[in-house]
């Protein structure tokens, strides 16, 4: 019944799916989705928007999901994508909030103000002038470019997941991460080639 | 150079969320299992008089409770005089009551506000606990007070407090003491009433015998937006704009209904998810059209004057209503559809004088085929209404 968490290897996607399917008569199965998947979607969200942010989001993410259980279609996709979609419909509500962070991120020389508590920023005292040119970099993508960026990069999602999970076709995947890495690349040599310019606040 | 990494690299790991964030954010997410929405459970409470059994839950609610060093001898429940036994009436005194308590309740001031509006209630769950071939039943009580922030900067924390474990019946205090005066039980979680197939709230829970002082999980999503109406978090503001007509507001009820197998439909649905929205800030005009639903529903009769779990005297309806796939809430395999049927009366104790509600209680008309127990009069889980409130003050824990 309750399974304590378990790591994603042990379990495939047709547990996930007869879990989901479960869940609409027997809500208590849906504690299986949650043991499996909390911790990924928590930590995927707080590495883009800090850890107070993830802890709503994430709750927030689980409590649609279950309210959703008995629309989920598994003919269209698997768990982890619908997850990680719902999570990112979520985080939409603070893209200025990210922004902002990149641009800070961006403009940080040895340290940076903080983002309230819950949202340490040791790790960027330390990083390189190359993030900081990257932090600014990401803050200019398009949003729908960033958002399949990220999915890939920090949520590990394939190809097929970011499509399922962002409702857009397969083909559009693709060619989203390729602007968005060609965008950066041309970013951080550009502002590599004109070094001393990383620090102009883009607004 | 490989842009993904360095994009790892700059937006770098972060630490597993903290134990209590998880099971805060799991506990809630299994508790929208009864409702699509958590407020529609546990946001059950209402403006009343306070009455000396009210002004004890909110005691209880603030107090620090100093836990006994020994265990404690338990206590056995005492179903009130009264409480037990009421007659069913006619479907026309059942729409009587509604309709009176329809011009009451239109007839009450509007809310005023203030920072955080209150709602205490307190719970109480039977259980079925104890070895195989030696089971005892308990009452396990709760009292929750629910702070729901009036502003997006505040968040909106549900102060929960276990008010201890009783015995259902000297029976069962005996057994309990054959079992050698156990003081912690695994079983299911029993926080908030129970929906009426008896399937309660969700995970594993560890129950202990003695009074705990509050703790709190806080309500970081949404903020203010914490009202279920419907399939939708509305804030106190928002409350104030539903419409007034019954028909249009039940049909904004009903978008946060979804049949699943075995449920009483429709009907029992609004029975049970209408007295939490009473319960919430709404406007007179509101609360009367809330009464006009409920006395719509074919299926309500009259109980006449009762007494609810908790003593209190008012006058109460029913709805009853046989249900396939009921739960079995004990064991340590949680709960699962153990049962193929029952027939639960689902009761709504009203104050004549306020109109507002007192308490909701379950009880099972005819047992589920294969439970051998019954908890006393039948009644599985009740919710007995607190003082609700506008306050300025802030929460009692964090």
């Amino acid at each position: 019944m309750l399974t304590g968490p378990r790591p994603r290897a042990a379990c495939d996607a047709g547990d996930d799916v007869r879990d989901i399917e479960m869940s609409v008569r027997d809500p208590d199965r849906f504690g299986a989705i949650f043991d499996r998947y909390f911790g990924e979607i928590h930590r995927y969200v707080a590495r883009r928007l800090g850890d107070e942010a993830a802890d709503d989001i994430a709750a927030e993410t689980f409590l649609t999901a279950f309210g959703k259980r008995h629309r989920f279609d598994a003919s269209r996709g698997i768990v982890r994508a619908w997850l990680f979609g719902i999570a990112t419909n979520h985080m939409s509500h603070y893209r200025r909030r990210e922004l902002r962070k990149y641009r800070a991120m961006q403009r940080a020389g040895a340290a940076l103000p903080g983002e309230g508590p819950g949202d340490p920023v040791a790790d960027l005292v330390t990083a390189g002038a190359i993030h900081r040119r990257l932090a600014g970099a990401l803050a200019k993508l398009s949003h729908g470019d960033r958002e399949v960026l990220l999915l890939i990069a920090l949520g590990g999602l394939s190809h097929a997941e970011v499509a399922a999970a962002l409702g857009i076709p397969y083909g559009t995947v693709a060619s989203r991460l390729s602007r968005a890495r060609r965008k950066l690349r041309a970013e951080l040599t550009a502002e590599a080639a004109t070094s001393g310019q990383e620090d102009e606040d883009d607004g | 150079m490989d842009e993904l990494q360095l994009v790892r690299e700059l937006l770098a790991e972060r630490a597993a969320p903290r134990p209590e964030v998880v099971a805060g954010a799991r506990a809630r997410t299994l508790s929208g299992s009864a409702r699509p929405r958590r407020r529609h459970r546990a946001a059950i409470r209402v403006v009343l008089p306070v009455s000396a059994v009210t002004a004890a839950v909110a005691a209880a609610v603030v107090t620090t409770v100093i836990l006994p060093a020994s265990p404690p001898e338990l206590g056995v429940f005492q179903l009130p005089a009264g409480a037990a036994g009421a007659r069913v009436g006619s479907a026309a005194d059942g729409k009587r009551i509604l309709l009176t308590a329809a011009r009451t309740t239109a007839g009450a001031r509007p809310p005023v506000t203030g920072r955080y509006w209150v709602s205490p209630a307190v719970v109480g769950n039977f259980l079925r606990v104890g070895p195989s071939g030696g089971h005892y039943v308990v009452l396990e009580k709760v009292s929750n007070q629910q702070w729901s922030s009036n502003s997006p900067r505040d968040s909106s924390p549900d102060v929960t407090q276990a008010l201890g474990v009783q015995l259902a019946s000297p029976a069962d205090l005996a057994a309990w003491r054959r079992a050698g005066s156990p003081t912690t039980w695994d079983t299911g979680q029993s926080t908030s009433i129970a929906d009426p197939r008896g399937l309660t709230s969700g995970s594993l829970y560890h129950l202990k015998a003695g009074p705990a002082p509050p703790a709190t999980g806080t309500v970081l999503y949404n903020r203010d937006q914490t009202f279920g109406v419907g399939d939708k978090l509305l804030s106190a503001r928002q409350l104030l704009k539903l419409p007034t007509d019954p028909a249009r507001l039940t049909a904004l009820l009903l978008a946060g209904y979804s049949p699943t197998r075995g449920d009483g439909g429709p009907d029992s649905y609004l029975f049970q998810t209408v007295p939490g929205i009473l319960a919430m800030p709404v406007t007179p005009a509101v609360r009367s059209a809330l009464y006009r639903i409920l006395a719509g529903l074919p299926g309500v009769h009259s109980l006449g004057e009762v007494r609810d779990a908790g003593g209190q005297q008012g006058v109460a309806v029913t709805l009853d209503g046989g249900y396939t796939h009921c739960a079995s809430r004990f064991g340590a395999s949680g709960i699962s559809w153990t049962f193929s049927s029952c027939v639960v009366q689902q009761r709504l104790v009203i104050d004549p004088a306020t109109g507002l509600p007192l308490a909701q209680e379950l009880r099972y008309l005819r047992l589920p085929p294969g439970q051998t127990w019954s908890p006393p009069d039948g009644l599985f889980s009740f919710q007995l209404f607190g003082t609700a409130h506008w306050t300025n003050s802030s929460p009692p824990v964090r």
